[in-house]
């Protein structure tokens, strides 16, 4: 079986369900991927909600099975809404979710300070202690699957059910360098600690894009690069929690929540600055392919490190200046009065 | 259905088309016949497979009823796992839809979507428990050699993530061409983890591309591993193979 193109639905197509007879309005995509689609729509309501759309009706029912399981469970992921079959099209099935504003981390990271990762953290480790009371871990977890939207109380939010697996079975979809068993360090078996290796992982090569060649790597070379990256982080409290976390020393979101309150929430970046630079180029290349994309504001720039230095030095001379005409001012009037 | 149901597959790895023995098509359909997946990954990395070799590729696939995909070797690893992965789902998903006509009258396309997310629990429960024998046949013609690193990494990669399913998982690994005059060899039989000594060892790139003799060879196999557990198993009842 070769996996066709199913027709690209584009905006403002009408999607008629059969089975509810919803009318849904596609206002455009908000990312592809190998098992699907995901159109932002519109329906009667007027209310806007995501839509995941694939050619296969069983990975579509089973998705949505996962989401109906997982809504009971805490509200990181999405809201499921209603499951359906195209009226119109051939062989298109797809269910319909609540549409989760903010932008793939890959896309904030860059711009964010200790203070902004810890909150990060801090989020998302909520988030995965309610998941893992209804013993399921996440397993795929990419910067490209954690929504950021900071100006939520919950602010991170997961997007991509599909890897979602029970306890104690083996992992189905993960990503290479967020998995413990590509590193060797760890088995490939849905549990919270796989989760919380994957998160540490993760924030690793944010903090620095591994090389392209990394898969032909045998094992031990694999490990030395993660290490060097781990403890070449200007913050020493990450540096440990994340290897605490990918060896595996850490079981259960309830410690990694205490850990992450204790790193430091400063305004400092967590990454020396060479390292910021080549993580930042390397994650703008991999957001730009994302699958769980969502819209992507333009932000305004904060000044990067040179411009800052240069803010630093007229800054002084401004002080300098009022200081300056403080003291003059008060001779004179000093002069005056006497 | 119990535990001792068994999927076959039959993963070839190869960045090229056969130029060496009989018509992989032809061994592939034989394939599928015996119940038994053919699934192909075609690597390439700075040029293209070529027109021949492509079609080549998903004309064996078609014939073994699997999927095929064209590769570079960065993606190697994940795709060899999606495959498997999605094979055995629809090897699975086959058998769910017989027996649901048979009792219902109705595929699980023609099921409501509620219903039909409780029969893909049902099938994704199966796919962890049933048992899995899968043969690699990795290409290791001359213009592999670059390749081989990245495929024995791949190999060992895909071997981890079936080690922890809760069905029985047993992997082999032939190469083609094998040493001196033989078309293929046996790298390593039926084995739940893989030696990577012995994978470090005995694939050295060198000579054609035998895909056919491969497939018929990875056959025999699986053929042989079932008289074998068929033998040893007699006593807990008849075995179910899905074909």
């Amino acid at each position: 079986m070769t996996q066709g193109v199913h027709p690209r639905l584009t905006k403002g197509s009408k999607v008629l369900g059969k089975w509810t007879r919803q009318q849904w309005v596609v206002q455009g995509a908000l990312g592809v991927g190998a098992n699907g689609a995901v159109y932002a729509v519109r329906g009667a309501d007027h209310q806007r909600y995501a839509m995941k759309v694939c050619e296969d009706a069983g990975a579509v029912a089973f998705e949505w099975g996962l989401l109906e399981q997982l809504s009971a469970h805490g509200f990181a992921f999405p809201k499921p809404h209603c499951i359906d079959d195209s009226a119109a099209h051939p062989s298109l099935y797809f269910y319909v979710m609540e549409l989760v504003d903010g932008q793939p981390l890959d896309v904030v990271w860059p711009r964010l300070d200790a203070a902004g990762v810890k909150r990060i953290l801090l989020a998302t480790a909520y988030a995965l202690r309610h998941l893992h009371k209804s013993s399921h871990a996440f397993c795929d977890i990419k910067p490209q699957n954690l929504l950021v939207n900071l100006h939520e109380n919950q602010c991170v939010r997961f997007v991509d059910v599909g890897g979602v697996t029970p306890f104690g079975r083996s992992v189905r979809q993960f990503t290479p360098t967020s998995d413990v068993a590509f590193w060797g360090l760890g088995e490939r078996r849905a549990s919270a600690r796989y989760d919380i290796a994957a998160l540490a992982l993760m924030v690793a090569t944010l903090c620095e894009t591994p090389p392209k060649t990394l898969s032909q790597w045998p094992l031990e070379r694999r490990q030395a690069w993660m290490l060097r990256t781990i403890r070449g982080l200007r913050q020493k409290r990450l540096s440990t929690l994340l290897e605490d976390a990918v060896y595996g020393r850490i079981n259960h979101a309830d410690e990694l929540i205490h850990r992450v309150y204790d790193l430091p929430a400063d305004r400092r970046p967590v990454v020396a600055k060479a390292h910021r630079q080549a993580a930042a180029t390397g994650a703008v290349a991999s957001g730009s392919t994302a699958l769980g994309q969502q819209k992507r504001k333009s932000q305004p720039r904060r000044p990067g490190k040179s411009t800052a230095g240069r803010a630093d030095w007229t800054e002084r001379l401004m002080w300098y200046a009022l200081t300056c005409a403080m003291i003059s001012t008060a001779g004179a009037w000093a002069e005056y009065l006497r | 259905m119990s535990k001792e149901a068994m999927i076959r597959q039959i993963l070839v790895i190869t960045d090229g088309y056969s130029n060496i023995g009989e018509d992989p098509i032809q061994c592939a359909s034989e394939a599928r016949r015996q119940g038994i997946v053919v699934n192909v990954i075609g690597v390439v990395d700075k040029g293209d497979m070529g027109v021949v070799g492509r079609d080549e590729a998903m004309s064996i696939a078609d014939a073994g009823g699997g999927m095929c995909r064209i590769v570079h070797p960065v993606d190697l690893s994940a795709t060899a796992q999606m495959m498997t992965h999605q094979t055995m789902q629809m090897t699975l998903q086959q058998v769910v839809n017989q027996e649901l006509q048979s009792v219902m009258g109705k595929s699980t396309e023609e099921l409501p979507p509620a219903d039909r997310s409780r029969v893909m629990q049902v099938v994704d429960k199966l796919e962890e428990e049933v048992g899995l024998h899968v043969v690699v046949a990795i290409d290791t013609s001359a213009s592999m050699k670059d390749k081989i690193p990245t495929v024995r990494e791949a190999v060992r990669d895909l071997a981890l993530s079936l080690q922890v399913r809760l069905g029985t998982s047993q992997v082999a690994v032939i190469a083609f061409p094998g040493a001196g005059e033989q078309s293929t060899k046996l790298v390593q039989d039926f084995s739940d983890e893989v030696d990577m000594q012995g994978l470090e060892a005995s694939l050295q790139a060198r000579g054609g591309t035998p895909t056919g003799p491969a497939i018929r060879h990875a056959i025999s196999l699986l053929k042989q591993l079932r008289h074998d557990t068929s033998a040893v198993e007699f006593e807990d009842g008849p075995r179910r193979d899905y074909a």
